[in-house]
């Protein structure tokens, strides 16, 4: 994967993760910070691992690639799990972590 | 001169740099991450032994695979050469393994082992286990000469293993460890169970 097509990921990411910050349900200081860099790694592992991988022996085309970055798997992972970690530590900075 | 007196029951406290990777929740997007890397590469090394079928370099349906490796790092060499294993207790255990044909239980056991221990770091359940028993696995495959990721995968394995507390909370550990408790709390009751235990100790 190209330099140019890695920092275009971090940018897309981090700007989704500011969007996600403003208009998000239960916005807190660190959405952009979370959605920006677990998109950031989805992004980058799938489009490295997943083409060649045993795992996904069975799918041959892996569709278009930019610059080395394989745009379905590295849009659909990087998506995914920011989508989880969003969802899943939305409630973390917005309240008391210790009792 | 001054004396210290250490009672049995005193618990030395983690500093806060502990408290924070280890223990906080708020970390738990770092651990995600880290989960996602190493439960992957385990998954992807497991799947490719479960799935081959090669007569000669299978692993589950009669552990030729593993057969071959064992012979291969346990096999004596001509000096200069060293062996591939350095200590000498562990190639006496590869060398038990081979002499009495150990490749067809260990064959199965590592290619699902693998593939379980991937699996329970990406969806993130057990994953104290399950990063215990990766990095068994990997400090094995160092013992016998593997080098590749081993180092890196071991390195973060411990990490995950400290982190045992907080590095499914992004994963089905969030639900998991409460409810299966942990042995030396118990199990998770409710607030009307509570109350009403509370209750009779009182009237006691």
């Amino acid at each position: 994967m190209g330099l140019a097509v890695f920092a275009a990921i971090v940018v897309v990411a981090f700007v989704a993760g500011v969007a996600v910050q403003f208009l998000g349900a239960k916005p807190s200081r660190y959405d952009f910070l979370i959605v920006g860099v677990t998109a950031t790694f989805g992004a980058y592992f799938a489009s490295e691992t997943f083409p060649g991988s045993t795992v996904f022996a069975t799918i041959t085309n892996w569709g278009p690639s930019l610059d080395g970055f394989v745009l379905i798997p590295g849009i659909a992972f990087g998506f995914i799990i920011a989508t989880v970690a969003y969802l899943a530590t939305r409630d973390l900075y917005t309240s008391p972590t210790t009792a | 001169m001054s004396t210290t007196i250490v009672h049995k029951d005193t618990i030395v406290a983690d500093p806060p740099i502990a408290k924070l990777l280890f223990s906080d929740t708020r970390l738990a997007p770092v651990w995600f991450i880290i989960r996602m890397y190493v439960g992957f590469s385990w998954l992807d090394a497991g799947w490719h032994k479960v799935i081959d079928t090669g007569a000669k370099t299978n692993y589950i349906i009669d552990g030729a695979g593993i057969y071959a490796f064992w012979n291969r790092i346990a096999a004596a060499p001509v000096p200069p050469a060293k062996p591939v294993i350095t200590y000498d207790w562990y190639n006496g255990f590869i060398q038990f393994l081979v002499t009495n044909h150990w490749e067809g239980f260990f064959g199965k056991l590592i290619a699902y082992g693998e593939v379980a221990v991937g699996l329970g770091l990406i969806f993130g359940a057990f994953v104290g286990v399950a990063a215990v028993a990766g990095a068994f696995m990997n400090l094995n495959y160092l013992l016998a000469g593997t080098s590749s990721t081993n180092p890196v995968l071991l390195l973060l394995g411990f990490l995950l293993v400290l982190a045992w507390k907080t590095a499914g909370y992004i994963g089905l550990d969030r639900y998991l460890l409460p409810i299966l408790g942990t042995p030396w709390r118990g199990m998770k009751v409710s607030s009307t169970a509570q109350k009403r235990a509370a209750t009779t100790l009182a009237t006691l």
